[in-house]
């Protein structure tokens, strides 16, 4: 009884939300002995306004992950559709319809990603660091490396409705985390997606379209990257050419640390927001001690392997465990 | 001057086997799948390093204790894979030389490195130019690049294991010339085939094994081969447990399955038939085995009717009188086929999912409601499973790689049969499968022709096709060679029928 115990609560602890919250409760005690300022109201909100738009970035990356992909260009994306919205804003064209062109672009730049990798069989790797310098390429283009602004009032006002202290971009995170993990982990969908990445060979023979599968994950992604980037165009009130740049490094950090596997078919969206929270703080805390930026990304780089390594030799345990024949009696 | 190989492990599939090789002679070594042939190959190519088997291994005298296949190399052993991976966008030279580039001033000795492959290449005569680019060669020529590697670091044994499979009739003919050259030289070769044609050509001696002992040896005498050849396949086939068997007693039907006029092309040659021109028909309550060696397209053959051969096909495939127009999976599920797959690690389960979403793969969708699983429903399913197949298994949220590889099998043809097929094919069901579990299996098969199913199914080995198949058709060179009832034919006779050994 006790032993069953023990194993149930070790099970507990190896999910990776409750693996994740750990480290996070700790970073958030340290941070506010270090820095008294860290848990008031104005630097909590203000982190979830700055780090929101990684955030909505990592819940498209964690279908990727899980089907056994990677996107890095998600940070051209965002920027892209940032650029596409500011400058049918200027042009005149009306606010909703300039959002809604600037999304849909970014489904169709998803779609022309995935389309690429999973059609010619390329390295998703190599495949979207071209899109990532190609859409890059393409901000620079239509914003000619200045930003475009002035932006209309009633864009800019977007982001600055707070509903009892809470900015509106938070609320739509959550509604797009909910709707993410419905459709990750009650959806048949999202049984196809972990089918296809746990083992696609498998899923193919099972009758799953496979390619339908890995394409939709990039669409999803590219839809995303296009709400996360008109946010953050409202947000900044003009359309950055660097906007989102190094975004992916953030993003893969985010999806990590919540547990995908990038060896695919392992990962969850609860995981993912954890991973997301842990590293908004972090990158929080590192500006209130005073780290620069340069340094950040020595620490966001060195997490993302730390967390992969981890993984690894979770595998490598898995594995030994299940050739052993040795098999935990005590779950269920 | 005697080459001694001598391999002993209790662990490993193989148990006490002793074999030697002269200088200038040719072994053939035989067996069925699982006899312990490639454990031994892997021990002498150091592929499986000093400390994980007991026993010697002496070439020339010496004591040989590699770590790695590197250092079985530098001992002198050769070994010329079934499935070659050379260098392909690297010149031959370059391929022969990977190891040991001659270095000239800092840089490779490009003059030396071609001149020296140039010798080796007419020491054994053959029609190569140092300078091509592998990838222009074909099969048969990449792999004597690779005997010409061995050369080179002028290897002492030679192995080669299945070395036709791949290769065309006049590149076997051009192989064996070598073979034939490389005894002269005094090097000792070890043959291993499926093919008792090829065997009888090439071969002094020839060692046979079978459930990791050896069951005898002799050496051939090309005056007396028919009755050599009859000894050989005993020794390879063995005694078998009757009852292990059960009977079958399902009713058949009108015919099912009929598959006219299909061949089937190799996916990396575009002209090379491994299936030429063959029909069959089966009927309903029937279990049909096909029979043959490795390569003769018994796999090709199942993965064409359920939509999933790589290559090219075509004929006619009719299930209960409708032709069927099959380009996927999907497809033939939709078209109730089921396909179990030979490889099961490698597309039959998916490893990080549990039991009981292993055995629902295929039916997830239609277990949905507007594209919600349906939780309740999904257990219930694999709950029935599990009990129906007696898939042993703590729980059904246990990750699927954690059961034993007879249980594994189990769920991946609980979730085929899931999608409640007509016709049922089977690769390999019974492979990596323990005795217990295999028996199971057999059970489950007759359980469901005596339903009215129609199965279609593969084995390499012999025995339990022969005994749990309603009527077995022998393959042989893309063609159905032999299509027996239950007990019309000997294991021998399909074994010599299988490789060509009873006539054209």
């Amino acid at each position: 009884m006790k032993k069953l115990n023990k194993n149930e609560i070790k099970r507990f602890m190896q999910r990776p939300t409750i693996s994740t919250s750990l480290p996070l409760i700790v970073l958030v005690v340290v941070a506010t002995l270090i820095n008294p300022n860290f848990l008031t109201w104005s630097n909590v909100t203000s982190i979830m306004r700055s780090y929101v738009f990684i955030a909505l970035i990592a819940l498209g990356m964690t279908f990727i992950f899980i089907e056994k992909d990677i996107d890095i260009s998600v940070g051209s994306l965002l920027g892209l559709s940032g650029a596409v919205a500011g400058y049918l804003m200027v042009e005149g064209v009306p606010v909703v319809a300039a959002i809604l062109i600037a999304i849909v672009i970014s489904i169709l730049c998803g779609f022309l990603t995935g389309f690429f990798i999973v059609h010619f069989d390329i390295p998703p790797m190599i495949g979207s660091l071209g899109m990532q310098f190609m859409l890059r390429g393409v901000i620079y283009i239509m914003t000619e490396g200045t930003p475009i602004y002035p932006l209309p009032e009633e864009f800019t006002a977007i982001t600055k409705i707070n509903l009892g202290g809470i900015p509106l971009q938070m609320f739509i995170y959550i509604l797009f985390a909910l709707i993410c993990g419905f459709l990750l982990h009650k959806t048949v969908y999202g049984r196809y997606i972990f089918a296809v990445g746990g083992n696609a060979d498998t899923a193919w023979l099972c009758g799953i379209n496979v390619k339908f599968v890995r394409i939709s994950a990039y669409c999803l992604t590219g839809f995303l990257c296009g709400v996360a980037g008109v946010l953050m165009t409202s947000r900044v009130a003009s359309a950055q050419a660097n906007a989102g740049y190094g975004y992916e490094m953030y993003a893969i950090a985010s999806v990590v640390v919540g547990g995908a596997s990038p060896a695919g078919g392992v990962g969850s969206i609860p995981g993912t927001v954890v991973g997301s929270i842990l590293i908004g703080i972090l990158q929080n805390v590192m500006v209130l001690v005073g780290i620069s930026v340069y340094w950040q990304y020595v620490a966001i780089g060195g997490i993302i392997l730390l967390a992969v390594i981890l993984d690894q030799n979770n595998k490598k345990r898995a594995l030994a465990t299940a050739s052993k024949g040795k098999t935990n009696a005590g779950g269920e | 001057m005697l080459n001694i190989v001598k391999a002993f492990s209790g662990v490993l599939a193989v148990k006490g086997v002793t074999l030697t090789v002269a200088k200038g002679e040719v072994m053939a070594l035989l067996g069925e799948n699982g006899a312990g042939k490639s454990t031994i190959m892997k021990v002498l190519s150091g592929m499986y390093g000093v400390g994980s088997y007991e026993g010697e291994i002496k070439i020339d005298g010496n004591l040989v204790r590699s770590h790695s296949p590197q250092e079985a190399a530098r001992a002198g052993v050769a070994m010329i894979y079934q499935e070659l991976n050379p260098f392909l966008d690297m010149t031959v030279a370059e391929n022969v030389f990977m190891h040991d580039f001659p270095v000239k001033n800092g840089m490779v000795d490009v003059k030396k490195m071609n001149g020296e492959t140039r010798k080796l290449i007419e020491a054994i005569g053959v029609d190569i130019h140092p300078t091509m680019r592998l990838r222009s060669l074909p099969a048969g020529q990449q792999q004597i690049v690779a005997i010409l590697r061995e050369l080179h670091i002028d290897a002492k044994v030679f192995i080669f294991d299945e070395p036709t499979s791949s290769l065309t009739k006049t590149e076997t003919v051009k192989l064996f010339e070598i073979i034939r050259r490389l005894k002269s030289q005094g090097k000792s070769i070890i043959y291993i085939s499926h093919r008792l044609d090829e065997v009888f050509q090439i071969a002094d001696t020839v060692s046979v094994m079978r459930d990791g002992y050896l069951s005898g040896e002799m050496e051939l005498d090309h005056g007396n081969s028919e009755a050599q050849m009859k000894q050989i396949i005993s020794w390879m086939v063995g005694r078998d447990v009757k009852d292990m068997y059960p009977v079958n007693h399902a009713e058949k039907g009108e015919v099912s399955l009929s598959v006219q006029n299909l061949t089937i092309y190799d996916p990396l040659s575009g002209d090379k038939k491994i299936i030429d021109n063959i029909s069959f028909t089966i009927r309903k309550g029937e279990i049909v085995g096909l029979a043959g060696l490795v390569g003769a397209g018994r796999t090709e053959i199942l993965s064409t009717i359920f939509g999933c051969y790589k290559g090219v096909s075509h004929g006619t495939i009719l299930l209960d009188g409708k032709a069927l127009e099959i380009h996927s999976p999907r497809e033939a599920i939709r078209e109730n086929i089921a396909l179990l797959t030979e490889d099961r690690r490698a597309n039959g389960i998916i490893a990080q999912m549990s039991v009981e979403e292993n055995i629902t793969v295929p039916i997830w969708r239609r277990i949905a409601r507007h594209g919600v699983m349906n939780r309740k429903q999904e257990l219930d399913i694999a709950r029935k499973s599990i009990q129906d197949l007696l898939i042993k298994c703590h729980s059904g949220k246990m990750r699927i790689d954690n059961l034993s590889g007879g249980n594994q099998q189990k769920a991946v043809l609980a979730k085929w049969l899931n999608t409640e097929p007509r016709l049922l094919l089977l690769d390999e069901p019974t492979r990596g499968v323990d005795i217990g579990a295999k028996v199971e299996i057999y059970q489950i098969m007759n359980r469901l022709v005596e339903q009215g199913m129609t199965i279609l199914w593969a084995s390499s080995e012999l025995p339990e096709l022969m005994e749990i198949s309603d009527r077995i058709l022998v393959l042989g060179n893309g063609h159905i060679c032999g299509d027996y009832k239950n007990g019309e034919i000997s294991q021998e006779a399909v074994l010599a029928l299988a490789s060509g050994a009873g006539g054209e």
